[in-house]
């Protein structure tokens, strides 16, 4: 073994650390052939961060390492529910109850940022109060549902007839399951198709004004540009009904005034940071952001073609006939 | 800050949510099926399970049950080969309101005791570890 092969390893071993040093401290986020920020790929925005802070967390913006690990396994238990199961049925318990954590597909953990809510202003991490119109407006279309659950499928939320899911947005916002995106861009455009329910937003990017405001579109009307690295997406123009676009994660509630801004920034190989502003002054008594992560994904995003077998509107609409029936059996 | 975490609580019952549990199925009406599989419908937006159960004069009544979403179900590993007619099966769950033989399956149990939909804390899934 001679000097100077311990001199070549050690030469190699020396470079080689300086390579990945410099990998971890100069990384630059790739891009297009035609020059723009390479967002391409499939990612997720699965999380277990809830998107207001509880009560439990008031002044609390982020959490320790050690906090955020006791969180997450805390969710982990809460999710699998079968962990939790006593084998009391009823419906007091059903929402704990009704599935076991096997139907759900949140990820294992928080966002990088340890942050305690998806929503980051206002610092409180709450969606701010309505105004009084918007309360009005909340309260009267929660009124109509409770007196026509289910009149017909137009009654029913835009999730279950399989229009919009709140996965698709804009704001995109994490579900209970199938958080999947995949991003594609050509000269000009950026495209995003959300897994739920395969819903395609082609953004232009070439400064093109907005639709007429008389056309409405249910993902509105996306207009893109690029400052520095971060895509920045401009929507305005939707069409609005009496049904949060929000999902499980936040029951509330927008109008024709929505106009949303989300910036998309890569800040790592397999990281793209997500903030959306949710400006509704009709509704908000002041705008709203919240910021997530955009994990990359190996595999595709699959097929969900939501009218396929989309039983669950039957049964809600049979069960729905079947009560009324019950009802005016019991009424003679 | 331990108790503090412990007690949050983020299981809050959506009144919106997809396919809304209380709109299909009936809270009073729990169910525990034991029978065997004739077909595993692999749809979207979710997948359904049909057994057939023979009660005790042996008259037999075939039932739908309803699974989670079938890219969550192959993401968790879950295949065709995993649910086969011919297989035991024992279900849990809830009737549907119409009084029909639908339920939902909340836990599928094969004959050897392992469970097809167990809540698994972490999928393995790509993804499922972010980088911090």
């Amino acid at each position: 073994m001679s000097y100077r092969f311990f001199a070549i390893v050690g030469a190699l071993t020396l470079a080689a650390a300086a390579a990945s040093a410099q990998t971890a401290k100069t990384w630059t986020a790739p891009r297009t052939a035609d020059g723009q920020p390479d967002l391409q790929g499939t990612w997720t925005n699965g999380t277990l961060t809830p998107l207001q802070r509880p009560p439990e967390l008031a002044g609390k913006e982020f959490f320790t390492e050690q906090e955020e690990a006791a969180f997450e396994q805390k969710r982990l238990q809460q999710n699998d529910v079968e962990s939790a199961d006593d084998g009391k049925r009823g419906p007091a318990d059903l929402a704990r109850r009704a599935y076991n954590g096997a139907w759900f597909d949140r990820g294992s953990h928080g966002v990088n940022t340890r942050r305690t809510s998806l929503v980051v202003e206002p610092s409180d991490g709450r969606v701010p109060p309505m105004t009084p119109e918007g309360k009005k407006k909340f309260d009267d279309a929660h009124a109509n549902f409770a007196a026509h659950p289910a009149d017909g499928p137009e009654n029913r939320p835009l999730s279950e007839r399989c229009i919009l899911f709140p996965n698709a947005g804009p704001p995109m916002l994490p579900e209970p399951y199938n958080n999947n995106y995949q991003i594609v861009q050509s000269p000009g455009f950026v495209t995003i198709m959300a897994e739920m329910v395969h819903d395609v937003r082609v953004v232009p990017l070439d400064g093109r004004p907005h639709l007429p405001a008389d056309i409405r579109q249910w993902k509105g009307d996306s207009r893109g540009h690029w400052e520095g690295a971060t895509l920045v997406i401009d929507t305005t123009n939707f069409a609005s009904n009496d049904k949060s676009r929000f999902g499980v994660a936040y029951d509330g509630f927008t109008d024709q005034n929505l106009h949303v801004t989300e910036r998309f920034t890569r800040t790592g190989p397999a990281t793209i940071i997500y903030r959306a502003t949710v400006d509704d002054p009709t509704i908000y008594t002041k705008p709203w952001t919240i910021e997530t992560t955009l994990s990359k994904r190996a595999e595709p995003i699959y097929e969900y073609a939501c009218h396929e077998g989309n039983y669950g509107m039957f049964g809600i609409l049979s069960g729905e006939r079947a009560q009324e029936k019950t009802a005016a059996a019991k009424a003679k | 800050m331990r108790n503090i975490i412990l007690t949050v609580s983020l299981l809050a019952a959506p009144m919106w949510a997809h396919h809304a549990f209380t709109a299909e199925f009936d809270g009073n009406k729990p169910v525990k099926l034991r029978g065997t599989v004739t077909k595993m419908e692999w749809i979207n937006p979710h997948a359904w399970i049909h057994i057939d159960v023979k009660d005790a004069d042996g008259k037999v009544t075939n039932w739908m049950v309803e699974c989670g979403s079938p890219n969550t179900l192959l993401r968790r590993g879950v295949t065709k080969a995993s649910v086969t007619a011919g297989m035991e099966v024992l279900v849990d769950g809830y009737q549907s309101k119409d009084g029909s033989n639908k339920a939902n399956g909340r836990d599928v149990t094969f004959a050897d005791g392992k469970k097809l939909f167990l809540g698994s804390s972490n999928t393995g899934a790509p993804g499922d570890t972010p980088e911090k």
